[in-house]
């Protein structure tokens, strides 16, 4: 039985920081929503394991690309909320044009129609 | 026999009643048992599993099952506690300096707040330096009141993060104070030399030391605390490792 392979782990590292600043990039949200979002979107393919997340997030916030905030959710319980940063949205777009980048040398190797940049 | 099943099963219900308040409790003592975290990862990693529960549940599990698979998810307190000590060592480690600052700072308090009570209140008024010496009693006392509050709330402010622009590590920042305390003991050592003679024991040099202590906790206190809000490791924009395999 055939079955795609998941996401690698250096890759899912690698993609890790591209990934959160752009779901933060759609507006504030919290780890529990980023995971479901990234489970979601990649169909199943990635997977992050919930602990893995949050040591990314804090990377983030101390290099200073996303920022947080404590506010109270539907629940009344206070929960940690992340947004992206004025230097969170420039990496962004450098990380955009990098991965882009890689997926047109990719897609011209194997004859798919390349995106612009 | 199916009525007779349908009879049993609330009692059996009842008897095993899941307590999934327990069941969260229990974890939060796990997790705090661990060195690795410091109390605002404690509460957004509770949160998260409350989310995930909650996650569960709505998708129709019950609540042991829920909690089940939401700490599975979640990940084990030890294996989780290496991971944040890996990626968040600065963190733990100003926070473990911000409490030994608040013990500083308190015992300094404790000590000397007597002292500058009955200066103040001595009716002959023979002691001009009080007012000074109320100076820097009140200060610490403030920042250590100040330092409390921020470390219950599990608020470190952020903005004095962007400060630390000095490339400092928990390493080098450890290393400062153990020279400021090594200073302060060779101070002690040799202005007990010049005292003369009498001081060379080491009873008398203790006592010295002792009398130096002072000196460092009302002198070199702000040193401590320009040293932690400055020296606050900051991460670079630049990811420090290069991959292996490029």
């Amino acid at each position: 039985m055939y079955k795609t392979a998941m996401l690698a782990k250096d890759l899912v590292a690698a993609s890790s920081k591209p990934l959160v600043l752009s779901i933060l990039a759609d507006g504030e949200s919290y780890g529990y929503e980023i995971i479901q979002k990234v489970r979601e979107l990649s169909g199943g393919h990635i997977e992050w394991s919930d602990g893995m997340l949050y040591p990314v997030l804090h990377r983030l916030e101390r290099a200073g690309l996303i920022e947080s905030e404590w506010k109270e959710a539907d629940t009344g319980r206070e929960r940690k909320y992340y947004f992206l940063s004025s230097d969170g949205r420039k990496a962004l777009k450098t990380e955009r044009q990098q991965w882009l980048a890689v997926h047109n040398t990719l897609s011209r190797l194997w004859k798919i129609k390349p995106v612009m940049i | 026999m199916a009525g007779r099943s349908q009879h049993v099963e609330p009692i059996m219900e009842n008897q095993t009643r899941y307590d999934l308040n327990a069941a969260i409790e229990s974890w939060r003592q796990e997790l705090a048992a661990q060195a690795g975290f410091t109390a605002e990862v404690r509460r957004e990693l509770e949160m998260h599993l409350r989310d995930a529960i909650a996650g569960f549940q709505q998708r129709g599990l019950n609540d042991e099952e829920s909690f089940w698979l939401a700490h599975r998810r979640v990940g084990q307190p030890k294996q989780l506690a290496e991971e944040f000590m890996k990626a968040n060592s600065a963190a733990v480690w100003r926070e473990r300096i911000l409490w030994i600052t608040v013990g500083t700072v308190g015992y300094y308090e404790l000590t000397t707040g007597h002292g500058i009570l009955s200066n103040l209140l001595d009716p002959f008024g023979r002691h001009t330096g009080a007012w000074l010496d109320l100076g820097l009693f009140l200060i610490p006392c403030l920042t250590l009141i100040g330092l409390t509050l921020m470390i219950r709330c599990s608020h470190v402010p952020r903005p004095l993060s962007y400060f630390g622009r000095t490339p400092g590590s928990p390493g080098f920042l450890a290393s400062v104070l153990s020279v400021v305390l090594l200073v302060t003991v060779l101070f002690a050592y040799f202005s007990a030399e010049k005292i003369g003679r009498s001081a060379n024991d080491m009873f008398s040099i203790g006592a010295m030391i002792v009398m130096e202590q002072t000196w460092l906790f009302s002198a070199a206190w702000p040193a401590m605390m320009i040293s932690i809000v400055f020296l606050m490791p900051r991460e670079p924009t630049q990811n420090r490792k290069a991959p292996k395999h490029a």
